[in-house]
């Protein structure tokens, strides 16, 4: 029986809420951290660091603001601050979890207070919706428990930033095309299979984890509860980004214990995000020449009205 | 000695006055003074109010079935299995052991955990299925009422109530000896004691064994299966304490040591398994019943502590093969409270009925399952071996435990109420109860074991890591559970003692509970989880099942007809049910069964039974019964079963006998000749109506002399030597068969002095 754990977690990080001491309104300020892919507008040119954002929230009038100070383009670090913006809160309900939304847009702000990098074309959300799941992975760090940033903005005209996170839970479909024992072509369906990418942010390497492996609906096949694929390759493009590899002996835990598992070889595997915000992605591999899957789905909920764009 | 029971019956006397003072009410027959029986009566006549009655059963709007102590002796009925075919629509098959003493009515049944009819004894609610199943040296009567009992019998009774009455000192004084001797080496024997120690108290003791030596052979080891030893002790006290008060006592217990199942694999026909099975079991029973009548009403205590002490142990693959034992143990304590009081108002055309109904009961379970050798290398080391053949792993030893402990402690309060209208033929009648049950299970599964992952390089198997497995998990579920149990029904009786017709509609229920049998399955999976294969269960959601509910819609009559030469009873019924109760075996290589809700069921068929008096000599007793029991809505995430017929219900029963009575010399000595015919079927196996046993017939037949206090019998069943199943299941991809009893012969002898 498969075992997804979409759970509700609530705003957790560094959160400080107090009362302004001008007004009687309700304030709370929460910092979160994300990844930064920052993309050069006229080059095309892209590179990728860890950061974090600092929102304050005046919950009282639904407004907010962001700062921050570690912002970095090329290993250089920068500040960001945005105004104060109006922004919706949204309790969402999905078939993967409830949580809160908040959908903040059209901010603006300058990137170390340079009146030339005025920040524009401005979306954010930060949504607790998102894909999660409980079991620990031997050999990797423990799971984030924070809510995801997606966001995306223009500094000036040079460069173009969008947020992800560099350890997120993709869920979705898997399809899986293989030929049986009896040489038949077959096609098997599954959305119980998720897929953890944790990137090394610092060696552009990645691990894939897929939880709940079963590439065929053959009873000689049991579920694998987890196949670790690691060393694998990252590259930043403009907007998007890949997770790559090439014969590679996947290994699977027992009991904290990871054992190599020849038969399940991933000749090739590629994992490429295909949104614009970078929430969503799709997973192409070939496995020991025998299955041939793809996979499309998203790490975290969010909501578009363009009527708000 | 007198003054002290003297002070104790005033003290008790105004306990119940006390809780009486405003109510007016008229007293009813008590429902042991069945009223004894002879062999030289030809046609039985019985008009018992049961505890819970307003009027004599036979003109309730109940279809119901009542087996006299002569007609039990001679269909040599003990238990009350002995009167599954006799009764239309009533079936309960051998399915190997005692504490599988599974019931159908109106293909509605169950396994495992819940019943689905009630039992009483001498008022006592039996609370546990698995103590169902015991012999009862001394049964005055048998009345099975079929159709929901939840109004003013609550849970568990949704296809019917079966209450047992034992015979009574005040009704019969003296010795009743009984001794029989049978094929497959079965040895019965009772002694029976009763007496009037003042013309207000009577006092009995009945002991009672009953052992065989089986009739099925193990082939692994060639000993008998189906062997059996079974003594029970019970004794009864009568007292009537005043005019109004009454005091009754009964106490039992019996001590049953089973062997194995007679389970059959199909691929080989043999049974044949190499593990111990045997079932030990050690019950015992006390219920204390006070009545007070008062002026036109009576108010009954049924108070009763029950106790249970069993184990299990099975060679659970039934192979001759190592793959894996069971063994539960479990301990059951219960204790329930019945406060009913009646009535009757304007003469008589207004009745009515009420009570409280309380209970307690505390389980404790220790279910081990154990894998051995060849389960260990099929069903734990293939698997993961053929996940990764390059990292083989091996056990670190060939036998280790999944542990599974259990604690369930389980309460309800009930109130109920009926009430009745006689106007003119018409009887008009309404009853409601109100169910509250609340139910825990803390769980305890663990195992400690382990094993070693090696490497193959170029041929050579290396050493690469040991893995070591320390499971704990421990949990507490509860569940509560509250329902309205609503029951309406009219009745029209004809003039002139000929009888009635009646509609009624009523809803009956079934508790839900816990898979405790699927622990052992959870705790596998885990630990295959803990080694990368196979997905994983979620506890909440497999060890737990809801209540089952029906509506209930039935017609029918009792016919007294030709100057009672010949009565009948007819009724047609349609049920409909939500959340079935169903016992699965889940696919794929699961130790356990486990209990789910089926989505929606029907059921419709009917019944009628004939006793007919042909001639001063003969006469003729049967009965049949039809079910048409389907799935409205059953998927299980694999197959829907839409349209199938619900298994191991069969769709007919059959009970047909003759009886010729032949005076012999002087008054009192007569031969008593019976001829029976037993039938049932066809049934279904599984939901995919794929296996079936076809209806079958078994012949059976008796000669009595009967002369002043002593009768010699006779009998046979299954003359013809019919071949069938009573059982069919799956485990591990295997198919299993119980046979049927082939032919059995018996001899009897039965004083009295």
């Amino acid at each position: 029986m498969k075992k997804n754990i979409f759970a509700l977690i609530a705003m957790t990080g560094l959160v400080m809420t107090s009362c302004n001491t001008d007004s009687n309104d309700t304030t709370s300020t929460v910092e979160y951290p994300t990844c930064n892919l920052v993309t050069s507008l006229s080059t095309g040119v892209s590179s990728a660091s860890t950061g974090s954002y600092r929102f304050l929230f005046n919950i009282t009038q639904a407004k907010v603001s962001f700062a921050t100070d570690n912002f970095k383009i090329d290993g250089n670090s920068h500040t960001l601050a945005s105004d104060t913006v109006s922004y919706v809160s949204y309790m969402v309900q999905t078939d993967h979890g409830t949580g809160s939304l908040q959908d903040i847009r059209n901010f603006k702000g300058y990137m170390d207070r340079d009146r030339n990098m005025k920040i524009t074309d401005s979306h954010m959300m930060i949504s607790s919706v998102f894909n999660y799941n409980l079991a620990p992975v031997p050999g990797l760090t423990t799971i984030k428990n924070h809510p995801m940033i997606v966001g995306q903005y223009k500094i000036g005209n040079e460069w173009e930033v969008r947020t992800f996170s560099d350890d997120a839970f993709y869920s979705g479909k898997t399809v899986t095309n293989y030929k049986d024992r009896d040489g038949s072509d077959k096609t098997f369906e599954s959305t119980g299979m998720m897929y953890r990418i944790v990137i090394d942010m610092a060696k552009n390497k990645a691990t894939m984890v897929i939880y709940n492996a079963k590439f065929s609906d053959s009873e000689h096949e049991p579920v694998k509860s987890m196949i670790l694929v690691k060393d694998l390759d990252v590259k930043w493009g403009a907007g998007y980004y890949t997770v790559t590899g090439k014969d590679i002996v996947p290994e699977m835990p027992e009991n904290n214990v990871l054992t190599p598992n020849p038969k399940y070889i991933f000749n090739d595997i590629t994992f490429r995000t295909t949104s614009d915000d970078l929430v969503s992605a799709s997973i192409d591999y070939n496995v020991a020449g025998i299955y041939k899957g793809s996979f499309s789905g998203a790490y975290v909920y969010v909501i578009y009205d363009k009527d708000k764009e | 000695m007198l003054t002290i029971v003297s002070s104790f019956a005033a003290m008790i006397k105004r306990c119940l006055i006390l809780s009486s003072l405003l109510v007016h009410a008229h007293a009813a027959v008590w429902a042991d003074e069945a009223p004894a029986d002879s062999l030289s009566t030809t046609l039985e006549e019985v008009s018992v109010t049961a505890l819970k009655r307003l009027n004599p059963v036979m003109q309730e709007p109940e279809a119901v079935t009542i087996l006299t102590e002569a007609e039990l002796e001679r269909l040599g009925a003990r238990t009350i299995r002995g009167v599954s075919d006799v009764v239309p629509n009533f079936y309960m098959p051998e399915y190997g052991s005692r504490i599988t003493s599974t019931i159908y009515v109106r293909g509605i049944g169950a396994r495992m955990d819940n019943p689905s009819v009630g039992l009483n004894v001498d008022n006592v609610p039996y609370l546990n299925k698995d103590a169902y199943d015991f012999d009862v040296a001394d049964i005055a009567m048998v009345e099975m009422l079929r159709g929901p009992q939840s109004t003013l019998y609550g849970r568990n009774t949704m296809a019917g109530v079966i209450n047992i009455t034992t015979l009574s000192p005040m009704r019969y004084q003296g010795w009743k000896v009984f001794g029989e001797f049978a094929s497959g080496t079965s040895i019965k024997g009772s002694v029976g004691w009763y007496h009037k120690f003042a013309p207000d108290f009577g006092f009995s003791v009945t002991a009672d064994y009953s052992g065989r030596n089986g009739s099925f052979v193990n082939l692994y080891n060639g000993k008998k299966v189906d062997h059996e030893r079974n003594w029970a002790l019970r004794t009864k006290q009568h007292w009537n304490v005043s005019h109004d008060l009454t005091l009754r006592n009964v106490a039992s217990a019996g001590f049953l040591r089973q062997g194995g199942y007679p389970y059959e694999y199909v691929g080989t026909g043999e049974i044949s398994y190499n593990d111990t099975c045997f079932y030990r079991r050690f019950t015992f029973a006390d219920g204390l019943t006070a009545s007070y009548r008062g002026n036109r009403y009576e108010l009954t205590s049924i108070t009763s502590v029950q106790h249970i002490d069993d184990n299990m142990t099975l060679d659970q693959d039934f192979l001759p093969e190592s793959f894996f034992t069971l063994t539960q143990k479990k301990k059951e304590t219960s204790i329930t409270e019945d406060l009913v009081i009646k009535g009757d108002v304007g003469e008589g055309k207004y009745h009515w009925l009420a009570g409280v109904f309380a209970f307690y009961k505390h389980l404790d379970m220790d279910a081990p399952v154990t894998f051995k050798d060849k389960g260990i290398a099929d069903l734990i080391e293939s698997h993961r071996n053929s996940a990764n053949p390059s990292y083989p792993i091996e056990w670190n030893s060939r036998s280790f435990p999944l542990n599974s402990t259990f604690t369930v402690p389980t309460w309800g309060v009930a109130a109920y109420h009926e009430s009745e209208l006689h106007v003119a033929n018409w009887t008009f009648s309404a009853g409601l109860r109100v169910d509250y049950e609340r139910s825990v299970l803390n769980y305890r599964s663990y195992c400690d074991t382990g094993y070693a992952i090696f490497h193959l390089d170029d041929g050579n198997r290396l050493p690469y890591h040991d893995v070591s497995i320390d499971i704990d998990d421990t949990g507490s579920i509860a569940r509560d559970f509250v329902t309205l149990l609503p029951q309406i029904a009219a009745t029209y009786t004809f003039d002139s003692n000929l009888g009635n017709v009646y509609g009624k509609i009523s809803k009956g229920y079934k508790a839900g509970g816990f898979n405790t049998q699927m622990f052992s399955d959870v705790l596998q999976q885990r630990l295959m989880g803990i080694m990368g294969i196979g997905a994983q269960y979620d506890v909440d959601e497999i060890v737990s099942f809801k209540p089952e509910q029906s509506w209930n819609f039935e017609i029918g009559s009792h016919l007294n007809l030709m100057d009672g030469k010949l009565t009948m009873e007819l009724a047609a019924f349609y049920i409909d049910c939500r959340d079935q109760q169903l016992t699965m075996f889940p696919d794929g290589t699961t130790t356990g069964r486990i209990m789910t809700n089926a989505g929606k069921t029907r059921s419709f068929g009917g019944e009628i039974s004939v006793n007919a008096t042909l001639t001063s000599r003969l006469s003729f007793t049967g009965s049949y019964g039809y079910t048409n029991a389907k799935f409205r809505k059953f998927f299980n995430g694999i197959n829907d079963f839409k349209g199938k017929t619900l298994p191991y219900a069969p769709q007919n029963t059959l009970f047909l006998q003759g009886l010729w009575r032949q005076p012999i010399g002087s008054a009192g000595t007569e031969l008593l000749f019976d001829v029976n015919l037993r039938g049932a079927g066809k049934i279904y196996w599984n939901e995919e109506n794929d296996m079936a046993q076809n209806f079958y017939a078994t012949l059976g037949a008796s000669a009595t002399l009967g002369l002043d206090n002593m009768e010699f019998q006779v009998w046979g069943r299954n003359l013809t030597g019919t071949k069938y199943h009573t059982f069919y299941f799956m485990s591990m991809g295997n198919e299993f068969l119980q046979r049927g009893r082939g032919v059995e012969i018996g001899l009897a002898a039965r004083l009295r002095f």
